[in-house]
């Protein structure tokens, strides 16, 4: 008699996922727009300030679907060194949308404070800048009868990578709970242009500044160099990560690899 | 017995103004031709849930609450309709400078009301989101109780969630489990186009029901609250496990139904894990092991 093979069940492993339900969670969203402005404080429209990156054009998507985009005002505020291509990627947002648009040169506000701080490294600049929009954001709200939106996501607040009285500021953020990885697919799900969402993420850091960064916050910040912190790190930044079986954590960012030991 | 679910939405802290709304509820069913015999609302109802410390201004003593439920009954319905009702509620309780998580079972006539009995939440979620603990002291006991329709228990919320709960509750002899809950959604993976919180509720509800042949009235709080959005998903689950009546997540809205405390009886009949759970329970629960090895647990 010969002797039976049993067949095997390989069962799936049991990790938690960054994937996401994008239909259910946009519903989610929409609904948590709409309870927050229009029904908990009788407001009706939204102000979003618009960078060209993936999350104001997520978040604007999110405020169009949920109020109208007869009732989202999008900002952009450049400053005189700004890309263009940073404005023409906003354009794809408000061409999508048909929401309302506005362009405001922050350029002046930014340099009456600098001149009198000629000496100012770019950090200092940047959270300036970041800062002068806020202010647009909020008396633009103020003026329309709005709430201004904040954009900021859950990896960033995390990391502590944001300004404070910046981009913490505005009273609903929609993608406060969402990895970058999940706004990501959010962002395909809700058909924001190819070209945003597929860029690689500048912020005010450049993906070979990743390193320095990483190390900044291992040794400034007290945070360990574990390697779910460099998980998020890439994740924010949209970096490869590649976690070996010897304890060091790398992070690959445009070429560059840092390794840390664990 | 005729039931309603009200899946309802408070204004945080607004206690009148909720009030009201929940009189405009009371209104619009004793509007109908047929009374309602029972009307269940969700965890603190009046309130709001995530309240922190504002639950030590906000909390009612037992007494006052059936008092002014009871004048609400008699203020809204219309005089030819207004009959005798019952009402279980999800509320703060302020009892003498101890605060709990309680819900009510309240029986109202047009002349007198009664408090037929107050559970008090045993289990307080402290973590992720949750902070009850920090403001609130456990309920104590958890005990089934008499109404006109049969033996019913109150659990709140968490007090689903751990088997016990409802096990104690049925073998006490509760042939119904009404429970009020405030849910924040949780894990948008998302299976079946459902939030893993909901999904979850819907098989504990289910395999609870199946289990011990009981009714279950599940009143969710609906609405956001500082960006935690209450998943509502109010719902009827017979002795069988077969959901009569499911509310969507997001929104308010009331379920209705007809409830035949004889299909109790019949489940348990034909699946008769109560009376098996009977005869093993003591032999489980007096085993010499069980309390030293959870006492070991506590020792310094």
């Amino acid at each position: 008699m010969s002797v039976a093979t049993l067949p095997i069940i390989d069962a799936a492993p049991s990790v938690p996922s960054l994937a996401i339900d994008c239909a259910l969670t946009a519903e989610w969203l929409e609904a948590f727009l709409r309870d927050e402005l229009i029904e908990r404080r009788g407001v009706k429209s939204a102000v979003v300030g618009l960078s060209g990156g993936v999350d104001s054009a997520v978040t604007a998507f999110l405020c169009a679907r949920a109020l109208g985009p007869e009732h989202l005002w999008t900002i952009r505020m450049p400053y005189r060194t700004s890309s263009a291509g940073s404005l023409s990627d906003a354009q794809l947002v408000i061409d999508a949308l048909g929401c309302r648009a506005r362009t405001i040169d922050i350029s002046g506000a930014v340099d009456g404070y600098l001149q009198h701080e000629p000496e100012a490294d770019p950090r200092r600049r940047g959270n300036i800048m970041a800062r002068t929009r806020m202010i647009v954001l909020f008396d633009q709200s103020s003026k329309l009868d709005a709430l201004p939106i904040g954009t900021g996501n859950k990896t960033e607040r995390l990391l502590g990578y944001f300004t404070w009285h910046a981009d913490d500021s505005p009273p609903v953020n929609p993608l406060g709970d969402l990895f970058k990885t999940q706004v990501w697919a959010l962002a395909r799900y809700l058909g924001v242009p190819p070209s945003i969402v597929d860029k690689a993420p500048s912020a005010d850091l450049e993906a070979d500044q990743v390193p320095a960064f990483v190390e900044t916050c291992v040794t400034t910040a007290g945070i360990g160099a574990h390697h779910v912190f460099l998980e998020t790190v890439a994740d924010v930044f949209g970096v490869a990560f590649e976690h070996h079986e010897n304890s060091e954590a790398d992070v690959v960012a445009d070429g560059a690899a840092i390794a840390l030991k664990g | 017995m005729k039931l309603a679910i009200v899946q309802f939405k408070p204004r945080k802290g607004e206690v009148e103004a909720n009030l009201a709304a929940l009189g405009d509820v009371f209104a619009q069913l004793a509007a109908e031709e047929k009374p309602y015999d029972l009307i269940v609302f969700p965890e603190a109802a009046l309130t709001g849930y995530f309240l922190e410390g504002a639950v030590y201004e906000l909390a009612f003593s037992t007494n006052t609450l059936a008092e002014r439920l009871a004048r609400l009954w008699r203020e809204r319905a219309p005089v030819k309709r207004l009959k005798p009702v019952d009402v279980a509620i999800g509320f703060y309780e302020n009892d003498g400078g101890t605060y709990h998580n309680s819900a009510m079972y309240l029986h109202v006539t047009p002349e007198h009301h009664e408090v037929i009995h107050v559970h008090r939440k045993m289990f307080l979620p402290t973590y992720g989101v949750f902070d009850e603990e920090r403001f609130l002291s456990r309920g104590r006991r958890l005990q089934a109780f008499d109404t006109r329709f049969g033996r019913m228990a109150l659990l709140i919320c968490e007090d689903m969630w751990h088997a016990l709960m409802p096990t104690i509750a049925a073998i006490k002899g509760a042939r119904a489990l009404i429970v009020p809950s405030a849910s924040p959604g949780r894990g948008i993976e998302g299976r079946e186009g459902e939030l893993e919180s909901i999904r979850y509720w819907h098989e504990l509800l289910h395999a609870t029901a199946v289990e011990h042949g009981v009714f279950i009235f599940y009143a969710g709080l609906a609405g956001f609250e500082g960006g935690k959005g209450m998943t509502g998903s109010s719902r009827v689950v017979d002795p069988r496990g077969a959901t009569l009546a499911e509310a969507p997540a997001l929104g308010t809205c009331i379920i209705r139904a007809d409830i035949d405390f004889g299909e109790v009886d019949l489940a348990r009949a034909s699946l008769p894990l109560l009376g098996d759970l009977g005869a093993v329970l003591p032999d489980l629960l007096l085993d010499d092991e069980l309390l030293p090895s959870l006492a070991h647990e506590r020792r310094p």
